[in-house]
């Protein structure tokens, strides 16, 4: 056998297969960068939608105390959240239900569900995929309290993945991940009198 | 001196592969960056947001007042960690600093501009974030 001929295809093989990994590699990073790209889209519309909630808890109610029930996965309120809808002043449920697994292929995903308006004039519930939801209340001088009539401030944690994975190496997947965290001081809750 | 010159060009050819990688990996590189960024900026708006929303707690206007003696930001910059996770299993801290400055007085009003900036330096480059925030009082 010719030593030239072998010579190039070992040199020639190393080369193809550092250009398949190469590939394989671009390819991976791109995974990750679109699926993080896709992943703080949807916590900035997930928490476009809770900020709106959470800022007009008690308003336009006619009541001093506007919540229901005050859990840590759970959460009911009165609210009129939405100007432009045919509802005045409506109940408002956040609800992360733990008992209720997205069928994506992210094993950690559950269903957060925000139960309230929905359009101009339909009221239902939407689901937001989340991994982990934690509420707690605090009085206004920042203590903690389960006490319906004392919160004054509500922290709400968010934590999401993505729903399909990236290969890292071999059968290694991860999941990109984002955490926010903000605690709330309604105004209609706080007012001075 | 065939052979020498086969060698040549794939020597080149590696070497325009290599550059060609490094690019590609540097790119990615600041991708990745840009979004870690773009996560720690949208933290640093909730932890300056909280604070703006205190200010809503803030009744007598001699606490905006920066040469009252009850003036709320007189101990700022201040440290804050924020643990985030299940199990807290995350932290980042956050350097907040408060100003407050009367922008307006009427006579029978004062409107104070409220100035919150948040620092975070987890993350390279550093984020550097500011709101404002204006409260009036009647008098």
């Amino acid at each position: 056998m010719n030593a030239g001929l072998a010579i190039t295809f070992v040199i020639g093989g190393l080369f193809m297969i550092s250009i398949l990994n190469f590939n394989a590699q671009v390819i991976n990073q791109t995974q990750e960068l679109t699926l993080s790209t896709i992943n703080q889209s949807n916590l900035d519309n997930l928490v476009d939608v809770l900020a709106n909630d959470f800022n007009k808890i008690g308003f336009n109610t006619g009541t001093a105390v506007p919540f229901t029930t005050i859990s840590d996965k759970n959460i009911i309120f009165q609210a009129d959240v939405y100007d432009n809808d045919s509802y005045g002043s409506t109940n408002i449920r956040w609800f992360f239900d733990v008992n209720d697994a997205v069928s994506s292929t992210n094993p950690n995903d559950y269903y957060l569900k925000r139960t309230g308006p929905i359009g101009t004039s339909s009221y239902g519930t939407i689901e937001f995929p989340v991994v982990y939801f934690d509420l707690n209340y605090y009085t206004a001088d920042g203590t903690p309290t389960n006490d319906l009539a004392s919160v004054k401030k509500i922290e709400v944690e968010l934590m999401i993945e993505t729903v399909e994975p990236y290969t890292v190496t071999g059968s290694t997947k991860e999941y990109p991940r984002l955490i926010w965290k903000r605690i709330f001081v309604p105004n209609n809750i706080n007012l001075p009198y | 001196m065939s052979s020498y010159a086969e060698l040549t060009y794939l020597i080149g050819a590696m070497v325009i592969f290599g550059f060609l990688s490094l690019n590609t990996a540097r790119s990615f590189n600041s991708g990745r960056q840009a979004i870690y960024q773009a996560e720690a900026e949208y933290r640093a708006i909730a932890v300056a947001q909280d604070e703006l929303d205190k200010v809503q707690w803030i009744y007598d206007s001699d606490e905006l007042d920066p040469n009252s003696g009850d003036y709320v930001y007189a101990n700022y910059p201040i440290n804050e960690v924020h643990n985030y996770g299940d199990s807290d299993q995350y932290n980042s801290t956050f350097i907040i600093n408060g100003t407050s400055e009367l922008i307006e007085d009427t006579g029978s009003m004062k409107k104070y501009q409220v100035t919150v900036s948040v620092l975070n330096q987890n993350v390279t480059p550093e984020v550097f974030i500011t709101l404002e925030y204006v409260k009036s009082y009647t008098y």
